[in-house]
């Protein structure tokens, strides 16, 4: 594979929290932990995971609306921390963001003539009329009719927002755009529309996309590779149907089982995961209190993260599927779907 | 015709004959707009029996919450119930003065909200809280009612029920504060249970646990259970029976089997394609649905999903389809051209549901 356009590697976010330890002493949080992933020119990659688990932390990273503690994050091989602040303001215009609730991500007073044009303003990208020409061909490109824009966000429907929230970000002509649930926000009749969208842009402009995502059903089917977190760390990585159809976390096999099918012939058995409200221990696997096949081990020692096969990881001591340089799991089923 | 005389998939129906405990009798829900009251809620008559789980389905907008709050008496200001009635257990509540009504809700009908986090308040212990009801509908002394809140939330499946009581809502997890909204609805033994969207707010693995748990409370106790989802997938995790709401009004209504196998509406047709499956091949295209879900009219000169709908004919725009019988048994459809069966499951004609 050629270059990654977009590369993360060991980034950590680490927040301070309002809380205080006994001592007085200041109490962090780490909200992404050593977090590494590579997206290539054209493809798909989702962060899939429950809240709290970091997916939207890492693609604010990513697009550099937020510093990594430790870790770089290299965009085409620019390191984003290294350049200039001018050289980054440059380069943002080829990370886009779309965001996931259209309605207060986009400025209520602005008209969506304004609201489209404004990153071309801010770049300083032609004059008023070449500018006005993009917008007209940008709502062509995201099928809006070109009387929406005199119109104000409240006049528009949620996937109308969406759409002119879409257009906005291709207005650079970016390569990488950072979705974060992009539909979770929409009608389910409206969501199949964006989704579509998004794919023929992507085929069209050789887009990248970082997805963000609960949804696992919906990942199935946009997604190329897929990362599933838990707790801020990647638990498992690799190309979406293989994970899917036979993870190798446990968590992964959680989250696959729990995915409800709306055809009640394929109603998965009922539970398997385990509530936990506590918190693991700093020093073994995040994971361990909530895993049916918790051993030992998995509370004293962080799992080291595997590689199953090329490009296909896990961070688990006892993965479900057998890798090439693990010992095979004993007695857990697998779950071949 | 009833669509409820049978209800194979409920256990432990003790009466042969079972009682609907709730009926809707051609609903109407209207707002007060300046441009003219639109109706909400259109003609919506709908049964749910003894310990039997009905999911309403459908998008932001097409009256499924409404129906919801004009059966627990709590529909918001300025919408009202205009015609049609609400029968509990044989009785019409839908006239019921406030005073009355506050006598039903909490003891006879359980509610579920989305964000338990809204719904309790923050300020006060979890137990206090549980015990609420208790304290309003019985007489029940606090010794008594602490008791009886532990055993409570110990049969919604909370570990540790008695230091779930004595925490505050913030202290639990999403999943635990869904589950105290539970105990809270099922403390007093109510009849029916009306959850609408319970767990939107949830992970994943949690729904699935919430749902499961709704399940159970109907298989041990024989509580019926309103369900409000947007999700055919959560709708096929619990329902025994479906009914899809497009624009106020019903569409189609069917077991929930029947309902994915020989579903006949475009609009239920549509809805079911457009979500992704887990076992769906990858990267294939999305069957979207053009269009945006209606905004409340007035009244409508047609179909209302005319249109959004694949199959739509000159007739569609006439009159509004009556809801008449579907291809299937207990099956009933508003559609004049109804989509062939998904998988040829059904044999009867599509055209039989045209009838009246």
């Amino acid at each position: 594979m050629t270059d990654p356009l977009l590369q993360l590697d060991h980034v950590r976010v680490r927040y301070r929290t309002r809380r205080m330890s006994f001592k007085g002493a200041v109490v962090y949080t780490d909200a992404v932990r050593d977090v590494s992933l590579e997206l290539g020119e054209g493809q798909t990659l989702a962060l899939v995971g429950e809240s709290g688990s970091g997916k939207s932390t890492t693609a604010r990273v990513a697009v550099a609306l937020e510093r990594p503690t430790s870790g770089r994050v290299l965009f085409d091989g620019n390191d984003l921390a290294l350049i200039g602040r001018a050289q980054l303001r440059d380069l943002r215009s080829q990370f886009q963001i779309v965001f996931q609730d259209p309605h207060s991500s986009l400025d209520s007073r602005m008209q969506v003539l304004d609201l489209i044009a404004e990153p071309l303003v801010i770049h300083k990208w032609g004059n008023t009329g070449s500018r006005e020409a993009r917008v007209h061909q940008l709502l062509d490109e995201v099928g809006l009719p070109r009387a929406t824009t005199g119109r104000q966000p409240h006049q528009l429907s949620g996937g109308q927002r969406q759409r002119v929230a879409i257009a906005r970000a291709l207005a650079l002509n970016p390569r990488l755009i950072v979705a974060d649930e992009p539909v979770s926000a929409l009608d389910v009749s409206v969501r199949a529309q964006i989704l579509n969208l998004l794919s023929d842009l992507q085929k069209q402009h050789n887009l990248s996309y970082l997805m963000v995502s609960h949804d696992l059903a919906l990942v199935n089917h946009t997604a190329q590779f897929v990362a599933v977190m838990f707790r801020g760390s990647i638990v498992e990585s690799g190309p979406c149907d293989q994970v899917i159809t036979s993870p190798a976390h446990p968590y992964t096999r959680a989250l696959v089982e729990a995915v409800p099918s709306p055809d009640p012939a394929m109603v998965s058995p009922a539970g398997t995961v385990r509530e936990s409200a506590e918190h693991a221990s700093g020093l073994g696997c995040q994971y361990a209190n909530r895993c049916p096949q918790a051993r030992g081990t998995c509370f004293d020692t962080a799992p080291p993260v595997v590689e199953l096969q090329l490009g296909r990881s896990v961070a688990c001591h006892f993965p479900l599927v057998a890798g090439t340089t693990t010992a095979p799991t004993t007695s857990t089923p697998n779950t071949g779907a | 015709m009833s669509p409820l005389d049978e209800m194979k998939s409920v256990p432990d129906v003790s009466s042969p004959e079972t009682e609907d405990v709730l009926e809707l009798r051609s609903l109407r829900v209207s707002d007060s707009h300046p441009a003219g009251a639109r109706r909400l809620v259109d003609d919506v008559s709908l049964r749910v029996g003894q310990g039997e789980i009905l999911g309403i389905v459908g998008e932001s907008g097409c009256g499924k919450s409404m129906t919801a709050m004009a059966i627990m008496g709590l529909l918001p200001k300025g919408c009202a119930i205009t015609s049609g009635s609400i029968l509990l257990g044989g009785r019409n509540i839908s006239a019921l003065q406030p005073s009355e009504y506050n006598r039903i809700r909490g003891k006879e009908i359980g509610m579920v909200f989305q964000d338990p986090m809204s719904s309790l308040d923050p300020t006060q212990r979890v137990g206090l809280q549980v015990a609420d009801s208790l304290r309003v509908h019985t007489d029940t002394k606090s010794r008594a009612a602490r008791v009886r809140v532990v055993e409570t939330l110990e049969s919604v499946g909370l570990p540790e029920p008695a230091k779930v009581a004595d925490s505050y809502p913030h202290q639990l997890s999403g999943g635990m504060r869904q589950r105290v909204m539970v105990a809270m609805a099922i403390l007093c033994g109510p009849r029916l249970l009306i959850c609408d969207e319970p767990t939107t707010a949830l992970d994943v693995t949690v729904q699935k646990q919430v749902l499961d748990l709704l399940r159970g409370i109907r298989d041990s106790f024989g509580t019926s259970i309103v369900l409000i989802t947007h999700d055919f997938g959560v709708m096929a995790r619990v329902a025994d029976r479906v009914a899809v709401m497009y624009a106020g009004q019903l569409v189609e209504e069917a077991p929930m089997g029947d309902f994915y196998r020989s579903r006949a509406h475009p609009y239920s047709d549509a809805l079911l394609r457009a979500v992704p499956t887990l076992h769906g091949t990858r990267s294939a295209r999305l069957w979207a649905i053009p269009g945006t879900p209606p905004t409340p009219a007035a009244h409508r000169e047609g179909c209302a999903f005319a249109d959004r709908c694949v199959n739509v004919r000159a007739d569609c725009l006439n009159a509004v389809p009556a809801l008449a019988k579907g291809p299937s048994p207990h099956h009933r459809l508003r559609c004049l051209h109804p989509v062939e069966p998904a998988d040829g499951a059904s044999t009867s004609s599509a055209e039989q549901g045209v009838g009246q």
